[in-house]
This record gives C-alpha cells, structure tokens and sequence, in this order.
C-alpha cells in the first residue's frame, strides 16, 4: 500500500537518510533512489532530479565525497561516501530525529513515553 | 541509446545545468551525472517500451529541467564561488608570482649586461665571462638578486677599494682614487704604489718608472718608518743596472745538478745607488706592506659571506692581491748578496757613497732583510720568499767568507741560517713523505672543490685536524649542485608554463575550434598528488637522501660521486618535467572521459613500458651502494641515466610540440584545456622550487659557510683556509724564532 507523504515531511528527512544509506556502503545517486524505494517499501518516493541538489549541497558542506568510476570499467558512475564529519553529522541527526519521532508521538499517537 | 545523437536528452541537459554555465567544469560534471542517472533510469524501463517512450518516462520521472536547475544553481552556489576564488587565486598571485619568481631566479643568468655582468666580471676574475660559458652559468645560478644588489650599495669609493677599476685603462687610477679620498691613509698610499710598481718595471727615465718615483715622494710624509719605500725604489733603479744569472751545473761524480748563480753588473753606478737605498731601507724600523691590513677593509666593506658566491668572492679578491713586490725583494735579496760577494772577492773598499756600508754589510744583509720580511709575511708565499731570501744570501755569504779564508765565520752564519730556516725546511720536507701523499689521496676522494684547490699546497696538517672539516667542503658542493639544478629547472617549468599558454591560446583561436580550452580544477588532495609524486617528492626525497650517507654519495667528493649525484639529478630532471607532463595528461584524459568530451587516445602501451622502465632504472640506479657507483661502473650507470633523461626531454618537447600545434581539430579543446590546466599547476611547481626548495638550500649554504672551518679566518689571519693561516703562523714564528736565537738578531754587521 502506497501513502502519499506530504513532501514537507520528505525535506525534513532527505539529509538523514542519504547519510545513513552512505554509512553502509558508497552509493551513486540512482542506486540511492531505488535504496529508498526499496527499503520504505515505495513509502518515500523522491522526485529523483532533486536528489542531485541535495548531494551536491552535502558534497559542498564536507558530509559526503565523490568519486568517478572508471569510464573504461564499464558504465561511468559517480559514487558518493561518507566523511567523518558526515559521520558525526548522520549520528547527530539520527538523535535528533529518535527524540522528535517520541515527542511526536507522544502529542499524535498518545504513545507513553517511558 | 546514444546520448550525444539524442536531441531530447541534449536539450534536456542543457536547461538542467544552464545555471551552471559560469563554470565550466562543474557545469559539465554535473551534466555528466543526470545523463549517467538518465541512462540508468532508462535501463530499468520495460523493455517493451520503445526507445523514445523508456526516455521519455526517464526524463519524466527526473523532474522538470526547470526546477532542477534552480535547486542546481542554489546547491552549488557555494562550491561555484569557492572555485572562483581560486582561480581568482591563481590568476591574481600564484601565476604572477611564479613569473616572479622564475625572472629573480633567472635574472642573474639572463643578464649580461649591468650588473650581473659587472658582478661576474668582478667577482669571478673573468675579465671576459664569456670565455667560461660553463662557469659563468654555475656562478650566476647559484648567485641571487641579493648577492648583486650588494654590490650596488657600495659607495663608489668602496667599489674601487674592494673590485679596483678594471674596466680602466690608466690602472692606477682607482689606487689613485682611492688614495686622495683619504691622503694620510698609509694603507691606501701603499697600495697605489704598489699598483704603480705592478706597471712594466721599466728603467728609470721612462715615463712609468718617472710617475712611481713622483708617488714616492710623498712617503717621507706618509709613512716615514716604514722600508717599503727604499726597497721599491731600489728594486725600480736595479732595472738596467745588474741581473742575476743562474746556471745549472752537473757534478759528474754524483750526477746531482746545482744552481750556479751570477751577477751580470750593466751599469755600476746605478747599481751603487740601488744598493744604497737598499741599505737605507733596511734602516728602517719596520717594512709594512699593508696587505692583510688592506685585504682585511676589503672584506669588512663585503661583510661577512653568506652564500658560496660570496664567499668565492672574498677568495677571488684574496688570491688576486698582488705581490708585484715579492719579486723585487727576491731580486734585491739576491743582487745584494751576489755584489757584495763580488766586492769582497775584489777588495774593492769605498765603491759607495760615504754614508754606505762595507760589502760585508751587503753579504749580510739578508739578515736583516729577512727578518723584516717575516714579520710582514701576510701569506704563505711571503714565508717561503723570506725563506729563500734567508737562505741564497746566507749561502752566498758562507762561500765568500770561505773564499776569503774567513772560515769560523763562515760556519757561523751557516748554523745561524740554519737555525733560521729550520722550520720551514722542515715542512717541505715533510711535503715529500708518505704521510702527505696519503693525505693528497685523501683530498681527492674526499675534500670539496675549493679544498681540494687550496689545500694541497699546505701540506699534512697536524694529527688533530679533523677530517670532519673536510665533509663540510664537500657538501657544500652538493648543495651548490643542487640548487644549481633546482634553478635550471625553473627555467625549465616557465618554459613550459609559457608554451602551455601560448597553445592553449592557439587552440582558443584557431579555427574549428567551437569551445574555450576549459580549466580543470583539480581538488587539492588530486592536485597535492600531482606535485608529490613528480615535484615535491622527488625533491624531497633528494634533499633527504643528503643526509643518509649510504645512499647520498657525500661520503666522497663530487668527483668520484658524480655518478650518483648525475643519477639523482636525472631522476629529479625526469620527474618534475615529464613526469609531471605526463601524470597530468592522465588526469585530463581521465577528467575528459568522465565529461564525455573528445579525448585522444591515452598513452600507448609501448609508451608505458618504456615510461615504467626509465622510472624504474633511474630509482634502483640511485639507490645503489657507493662500492658498485664509485667505479668505471658507475660512469656508466650514469651515462645511460643521463641518455634517458635527455631522450625523454628532448623526445618530450618534440612530441607536445607537434601535437599541440598539428593534432587534429576535433581534438583541441583537449589539447587546449591540457594547457590551460597546466599552467596554475607549473605555478606551483616553480613556487615550491623557488620559495622553498631553493631557500632550504640556502639556508643549507650558510649553515656549511658557518661549520665550514676550513674555508675562514682569511684577512686577519693572512690566509685563505685556517690550515694555510696555521701553517703561515707556524712558519713566520718558526722563522722569528730562529732570528731570536741568533746572536746577531738585530745587527746589520
């Protein structure tokens, strides 16, 4: 079953997520997409195109690299990996989101806390 | 699907990224990026689809090209300004800087006019530069704006004082100068004489000998104590009046030869007047040529050297005092002796004037003689002239007073002399033994060039001299190659910087050509692999390898290392200009591929074999032990290092050339954009060589100048090395010391 997720919800959570599935292995930018696609089951589906800007801007601000692939060794591919600073960026992130997910629920689900 | 023929794709491409098109690169880069995600997206359509249909839902499913070149452009933004800035960098001060640096570097090679000329002409004692092309370009790379610009802060009385006036016809007019800027100056006044008596000792009542005795006038005021004066003018009237002829005679019983010596009197009456001022210098208190002391303004007015050029500029004006003095003291010392001889053996009394002595005081003024020139022996050469003024007239004095039957007198000066000469007689014996030809064994293999000049003459010096002394000559040498080398390539990165600009402009024009040569910007960690594998680290590991006696060759002088010293530097040579040509020619081949943009074929596989080869050779070569590069071996290990590397510049220079201005034109962006890359990157090639590489050495320079205790101490001292000065001091005193001993110590009879 696909939920329509209001795209104001899907900004909020674009950064986070690229830098956890970058936490696992390098990725380049369509394998990203169908990551998502995939894992949220087509619950998050990202415009692709405004995937680039996203990556870039993480690129500018030191969270993640890019590399080519070797044109010669098949189709060319631009990986992107985690920094260290992207490192500490998701893992800052992901507390973030863990205590705004419980507070959330708190006020919409009625979900107890403890 | 073939991209570059699908229209929808291109157009679609060129909206998503039109934001992007203040940089090029990056503009490309990211185009590069949507198409490879397009394709990708287009591969995972049905099928079925047809091939318009599959891109279509490809594009469509990316999003609108609008929107994404919005976010593109907001997205960058940050690395887009970042970028600039660089290139404003570079374009602003690193390119500019490094023109700047490469003219200061080059500027005393360049030059041969003005100062730099001067300088050379000056300081090397090439009156003609361009007769020693070779020493005239060691000299000028490793002399530095400063070094020049020293020299224009003289005041020009100071330059007469220290360089003279050589460009000048009249010689004495800088002497002349000099003087009459300070006319009780005793120090200046001796000079001009002794620059008028370096003129062609011509007879009296000619027109050079006329202007020395107008000089001499004036000595009575100026120096009134002082001999130099008399014996100058006795030495200038000796000219015509008698000569010393010497033949050599072979004794048939024993086969040994001997000099015979013989005065041939041309004209008696001048010579009875050269005697007596003779006789009346040696009344003087003192003889004072003043040539330490002049030798010591000269070198305080330079100051203290701080470069090997400046110091082979204080050797230059050290060895290029000259002594035009010494030969009339050897002269007079002889003819005083061989007259006075002659007229004891004729008995003639009262040949002189009334005030004058008997030939007894002439046979024996070499007493006196010497003793004054001892104590004013400045050098070594001084020492060994008093020596042998000491030893003929002794020995001429011996054989009259024997021919006269005087023989306890004769005996007596014999032991006198001997005990006067002993010292110095000693060490030229000990010139002629084993122990010194071990030791000039020991300065070829191991002393520096300057040492191995200077040091030989002295002979062994004494047990505690530390052969330490000698490594500090010869690393200097290899830092003086060094940065020979690191100026030569210098010029070779500008060249290449400046032809890299003019094809880049070439192919930015030439017809065919429908885009401007793009600028790569490499990202620092790319960049610092660049210049570290073909600039940074080759040098580097160079100036390291210096310091690792098994592998620098600074074991031994630069000419028995030369093999190794050529390998290094072929390694060097080969690694920061082709090395560097080539690693970025990948690059921009590699960037192209990526940017799908018209790239030439890479290099070729015979060209990588040859290329790994040659690498290879030069690293392995250069890390072999002295035992296998000392010998016939190691010449030719080095001819071949050196045959590579020469075939790779010149082979290198030919091929860019070629390519660069006769590829094909759908080549040319690439050919141009090479270019255009290349040159902020020979920037900073030639800013690490010219603000780091080079100052090290420098810096490497004044640290040996300062350990280098071999090569100090020269005016006050009186000589060039501290083992000249030791052995100088050490004969002058031995030689004083006999004189104290004597009985007739401070008597002319």
């Amino acid at each position: 079953m696909s939920i329509n997720i209001s795209q104001e919800w899907i900004k909020g959570t674009v950064v986070p997520i690229i830098l956890k599935l970058l936490a696992e292995r390098e990725m380049y930018g369509y394998e990203i997409i169908q990551e998502v696609q995939q894992r949220t089951n087509q619950a998050l589906q990202w415009k692709e195109g405004t995937l680039y800007p996203w990556l870039h801007r993480l690129e500018g601000d030191g969270l993640i690299t890019a590399t080519w692939s070797n044109p010669e060794q098949g189709r060319k591919r631009k990986y992107y990996k985690l920094t260290r600073k992207g490192a500490a960026a998701l893992h800052e992130q992901v507390e973030q989101w863990s205590k705004f997910q419980q507070a959330v629920s708190v006020l919409l689900l009625g979900i107890n806390p403890a | 699907m073939n991209n570059h023929s699908d229209p929808q794709l291109q157009a679609f491409l060129d909206t998503a990224t039109a934001g992007l098109g203040i940089d090029r690169e990056l503009q490309l880069d990211v185009r590069a990026e949507i198409e490879s995600h397009i394709q990708a997206a287009v591969e995972q359509e049905s099928p079925d689809l047809p091939p318009d249909a599959q891109r279509a839902n490809a594009l469509h499913q990316f999003g609108p090209p609008e929107e994404i070149a919005d976010q593109l452009v907001d997205a960058n933004r940050k690395k887009m300004k970042t970028r600039a800035r660089v290139r404003i960098l570079f374009n602003a001060v690193i390119i500019p800087l490094a023109l700047l640096v490469a003219l200061a570097s080059a500027w005393p090679i360049l030059s041969h006019t003005g100062p730099a000329r001067d300088f050379f002409a000056l300081t090397s004692g090439f009156s003609d530069p361009d007769a020693n092309p070779a020493g005239l370009l060691f000299l000028s790379a490793n002399t530095s704006i400063r070094d020049i610009l020293k020299l224009r802060k003289m005041s020009p009385i100071q330059r007469l004082i220290v360089y003279g006036d050589p460009g000048n016809e009249d010689r004495l007019a800088a002497p002349k100068a000099v003087w009459e800027s300070d006319p009780d100056n005793r120090v200046y006044y001796a000079k001009y004489v002794l620059a008028a008596l370096i003129q062609p000792r011509n007879p009296p009542n000619t027109e050079g000998a006329d202007r020395l005795f107008e000089i001499l006038e004036h000595a009575p005021l100026v120096d009134p104590d002082n001999a130099l004066y008399d014996l100058i003018r006795a030495g200038v009237l000796l000219n015509n009046a008698a000569y010393v002829e010497a033949e050599t005679i072979k004794n048939e019983q024993d086969g040994e030869s001997t000099q015979q010596h013989k005065l041939v009197i041309q004209d008696r009456d001048q010579l009875n007047t050269a005697m007596s001022h003779f006789l009346a210098a040696l009344e003087h208190p003192q003889l004072r040529r003043y040539h330490g002391e002049m030798l010591e303004k000269q070198l305080a007015i330079l100051g203290p050297p701080t470069s090997m050029i400046q110091q082979i500029n204080q050797i230059s004006i050290a060895a290029s005092v000259l002594l035009p003095d010494l030969a009339v003291f050897r002269e007079l010392g002889r003819v005083s002796s061989l007259y006075g001889a002659e007229l004891l053996r004729e008995s003639r009394t009262g040949e002189l004037s009334p005030n004058s002595l008997s030939p007894e005081n002439l046979l024996h003024a070499w007493h006196r003689f010497g003793r004054l020139t001892a104590e004013d022996a400045f050098c070594l050469i001084d020492v060994l002239v008093t020596n042998a003024v000491v030893g003929f007239g002794s020995q001429e004095e011996e054989k009259a007073l024997r021919g006269a039957g005087r023989i306890e007198e004769a005996e007596a000066v014999r032991e006198e002399a001997a005990q006067i000469t002993r010292t110095v007689e000693e060490w030229r014996a000990s010139l002629k033994t084993p122990q010194n030809d071990e030791w000039k064994k020991e300065l070829e293999l191991r002393a520096g060039v300057l040492d191995r000049m200077l040091l030989p003459a002295v002979g062994h010096p004494k047990p505690d001299f530390q052969m330490d002394y000698l490594r500090r000559g010869r690393e200097m040498d290899f830092v003086l190659i060094e940065k020979t080398t690191v100026t030569l390539l210098i010029g070779v990165l500008t060249a290449m910087m400046l032809v890299a600009f003019l094809l880049s402009l070439r192919w930015r024009f030439s017809s065919g050509v429908t885009a401007l040569p793009i600028l790569l910007q490499p990202r620092p960690g790319h960049m610092a692999a660049i210049l570290g594998a073909t600039v940074l680290g080759p040098l580097v590991a160079i100036l390291f390898l210096r310091h690792f006696t098994p592998l620098s060759g600074t074991d031994y002088s630069i000419v028995i290392a030369w093999p190794r010293i050529a390998i290094h530097l072929c390694l060097l040579i080969a690694a920061s200009t082709i090395g560097l040509a080539v690693y970025l020619t990948k690059y921009v081949i590699g960037r192209f591929r990526v940017l799908d943009l018209p790239t030439p074929m890479a290099f070729g596989k015979p060209f990588q074999v040859f290329a790994a080869i040659s690498i290879g050779y030069l690293v392995i070569s250069s890390l072999l032990p002295d035992a296998l590069l000392r010998n016939g071996t190691g010449n030719v290990l080095a001819g071949i290092a050196i045959g590579l590397t020469a075939l790779w510049l010149v082979g290198g220079a030919i091929y860019s050339l070629a390519v660069g201005l006769a590829a094909r034109p759908e080549y040319g962006l690439f050919h141009g954009s090479l270019c255009r890359t290349a040159i902020p990157i020979f920037a900073l090639a030639i800013l690490f060589m010219g603000l780091v590489a080079k100052p090290y050495l420098s810096t490497q320079e004044r640290r040996l100048l300062a350990w280098d205790t071999a090569q100090q101490e020269m005016a006050s001292t009186g000589g060039f090395t501290a083992l000249e000065t030791h052995i100088t001091k050490h004969l002058r005193n031995g030689i004083l010391a006999g004189y104290e001993g004597s009985p007739r110590s401070n008597s002319n009879r």
